[in-house]
């Protein structure tokens, strides 16, 4: 089997493993002021500081939530004030947040991208409280001009949010250069396990929380840490950050290598986002006239784990918006294909895996069966 | 030796779970596919046959297994080949079969494509049925259990469809089919009977939940005897069908049924009188016989007018381009315009036709 679905869950790495089984030993209640419950409050506080360390910030600018959609949702829901802006290519966890936000009255504006798959900074709308664009898009990998749009965020009197799910690990950030508010992270994207996630909140800045409890997490984010989860999470930003350099450039060859071999094998297929910044893992391709379901379900049957893109969309398969969003029509949409590499993705692996698309699409489209 | 890759249709039930068994056990590669037919906001209300609780059980009931399982989106074309498609039936004073149609566009069409473009070579289902091809071409029979026998539903696939399709549960009966899922611990051992109310959900009926679901008007109009009286009014001519006796909203102690819908009239007729009901012969169109039959005039077979009809003796003859009369032996009771007539050789299945009137 061949795993190139690395953008919607990745393996948890060895050394971060280790940490969360040492951890699990640590198991009194970080709000008890004993003995266990300090060691387990510093256990927090250390992982604090080392996811802050990850993106430039203050340990006191982390809030821990579940997960990367939590992290969202809190940040739309908890700056949104008459109205926002956010990119059309958001996750549907800043998407499905906005609609609800919509109903109760207040004025979503959709940031539009070209189709080169990145959001224009000159088209934000002034007035708006909050503005949410992320750094790097899950289907296409696009890096989005973040620094530029908070900018522009800022001269309106927004805050700006990035939601960097898909970049960290990836690329380097700093939430001082990148001039963001706020910022999510998730800790499954970079080989930690699901179940946690992160806020970046700048210092001077208050979030109304969505659950209500204890004072956990400075009442932001009430309820009993999962202190193992925090260390496992910290461990995979120290991993990140000490071989992001290293992973990039091999895994850009890797990707490099399967996108010329796929082109080069296969007529009609068209990568996206080519010619913009990208991340190095990411590709997204489009099989003109096939259907991308039964195209993904082949590739699976062969042995090579892909996706249609975001897997919180996989049951129903639903075109991509993202790539709507570029001026893809829909029937390209629903033949479009990402494959996201990683750390355990070996040359070998990328040369089986385009000869496996490049046979399943060719006898898909002869229709042999 | 490379196994035949077969693509079992997975509701999550305890019929199709056994399907998927009994296959592995014959030395197929199997895979699971759940269709989809609703968006899940609209199955919420009714987690039984084809919502996301069925996707679910089938999952898990796949993984139990070992093997692969799949969810394919048929939403729109079920929407079109069954939903609206029955829709114009009840809205022409018709009473369609939906099941059919399921079967012959949508599990039997849509998926058999699909398992085709996944290189397989038959497709599996749950049904009580039998494909015989001893003989060459392919027939089908009535199942092994003759209460659970579902070939009334099967009747209007056509040879090639035949072909590729495997029914492991037609030589089984019911308790034998619970027995296997309880021998290997299958998820779905236990589970209740699935009724067939696809999306009816809040709903009175599944005729009224297509006119909402169309945005039709309803045709209402008056009820009234044989004799000629008006004997009440009705709120559409959907909520009605020939032979039906409740909820046709009379204050009269008598029992009434529904003998015939007058469309151009918007006119429900009853009667009291159950010998009103009876047809001496039918007319159909839109046939699809077995394959290498050709119908005589004056062929003798059993029709069977509706799912739970005890197959009468009756006569083939051709009435006009494409429509044959079926002439019962003794006279049939609540013969509805638009209800599958279904022609049987002893247990196997001659035809079947679209009853066009009585």
């Amino acid at each position: 089997m061949i795993y190139l679905d690395y953008n919607a869950s990745t393996p948890v790495d060895r050394e971060v493993k280790k940490e969360l089984i040492c951890a699990l030993d640590t198991y009194g209640n970080p709000s008890s002021l004993h003995e266990q419950g300090q060691k387990a409050r510093s256990m927090m506080d250390e992982a604090r500081a080392k996811v802050a360390d990850f993106i430039g910030a203050f340990p006191d600018e982390i809030v821990f939530t579940s997960g990367g959609t939590e992290a969202n949702n809190l940040a739309v829901l908890g700056f949104a004030g008459g109205s926002l802006a956010v990119s059309s290519i958001e996750h549907s966890s800043v998407l499905k947040p906005c609609n609800q936000l919509t109903v109760k009255g207040l004025i979503v504006h959709y940031l539009q991208t070209d189709e080169t798959g990145i959001v224009k900074p000159h088209t934000m709308p002034k007035g708006v409280s909050l503005v949410s664009v992320m750094l790097t898009n899950n289907d296409t990998g696009v890096i989005q001009p973040v620094s530029e749009l908070a900018e522009k965020a800022h001269t309106s009197g927004a805050i700006f949010h990035a939601d960097a799910v898909q970049a960290a690990g990836k690329i380097k950030i700093d939430v001082r250069e990148l001039g963001v508010d706020v910022l999510t992270l998730s800790a499954h994207k970079m080989y930690a396990p699901k179940g946690i996630g992160a806020l970046f909140v700048r210092r001077g800045l208050k979030v109304s929380p969505l659950m209500h409890g204890g004072s956990q997490e400075k009442t932001i984010r009430p309820g009993t840490e999962s202190t193992a989860l925090a260390a496992a999470f910290a461990k995979a930003c120290e991993v990140a950050s000490r071989r992001m350099d290293e992973d990039e450039k091999r895994i850009r060859r890797l990707r490099d290598m399967f996108e010329a071999a796929v082109t080069a094998k296969v007529r009609e297929c068209k990568i996206n986002g080519a010619g913009s910044p990208r991340v190095s893992n990411t590709s997204n391709i489009t099989f003109s006239g096939l259907k991308g379901d039964t195209l993904i379900i082949n590739l699976d049957l062969a042995g090579l784990c892909v996706s249609g893109g975001s897997a919180c969309s996989s049951a129903d398969f639903k075109p991509s918006h993202v790539l709507l969003a570029m001026g893809s029509s829909e029937d390209e949409a629903r033949s479009s294909v990402r494959f996201s590499l990683g750390r355990d993705t070996t040359e070998s692996e990328i040369i089986l895996a385009s000869e496996i698309v490049a046979d399943t699409v060719n006898s898909m489209r002869a229709k042999i069966w | 030796m490379v196994k035949k890759r077969v693509v079992a249709a997975m509701s999550g039930g305890v019929d199709s779970s056994v399907v998927a068994a009994v296959l592995i056990e014959q030395g197929y590669e199997v895979i699971g596919v759940t269709l989809k037919l609703h968006d899940c906001a609209e199955a919420s209300d009714s987690p039984s046959c084809c919502g996301i609780d069925g996707m679910t059980k089938a999952r898990s009931t796949a993984n139990a297994l070992g093997i692969r399982h799949y969810v394919y989106d048929c939403v729109k074309d079920f929407e079109k080949t069954v939903l609206e498609s029955s829709w114009k039936e009840y809205d022409s004073g018709r009473t369609p079969n939906p099941c059919l149609l399921c079967n012959e566009y949508v599990k039997f069409g849509i998926l058999q494509d699909f398992a085709r473009s996944l290189k397989a070579d038959f497709i599996a289902t749950g049904h009580y049925a039998v494909i015989d091809t001893s003989g060459g071409l392919p027939v089908l029979k009535r199942g092994k259990d003759k209460n659970k026998d579902q070939s009334y539903f099967l009747a209007g696939l056509t040879g090639e469809q035949l072909r590729r399709s495997l029914f492991p549960l037609g030589g089984m009966d019911k308790p034998q089919v619970r027995e296997y899922a309880r021998r290997l611990s299958l998820p779905t051992a236990e589970s209740t009977e699935s009724q067939d109310a696809c999306l009816v959900g809040g709903f009175d009926s599944f005729a009224e939940m297509l006119r909402c679901r169309f945005g039709s008007p309803a045709k209402q109009g008056e009820i009234m005897n044989t004799k000629g009286e008006i004997m009440g009014s009705h709120k559409g001519l959907h909520n009605f069908t020939v032979g039906q006796r409740r909820n046709l909203g009379l204050t009269t102690y008598k029992r009434f049924w529904v003998k015939e819908i007058d469309h151009s009239n918007s006119r429900v007729i009853i009667t009291d009188n159950q010998t009103e009901l009876l047809s001496k012969s039918i007319t159909a169109n839109g046939w699809t016989w077995r394959e290498g039959f050709t119908p005589s005039d004056g062929f003798s077979c059993l029709a069977q007018i509706r799912y739970r009809h005890k197959a009468a003796p009756a006569k083939i003859y051709t009435e006009a381009d494409s429509v044959f009369r079926i002439v019962f032996e003794t006279p049939e009771k609540a013969a509805a315009p638009g209800q599958a007539v279904v022609l049987y050789e002893d247990e196997t299945v001659l035809g079947r036709g679209w009853i066009l009137d009585k």
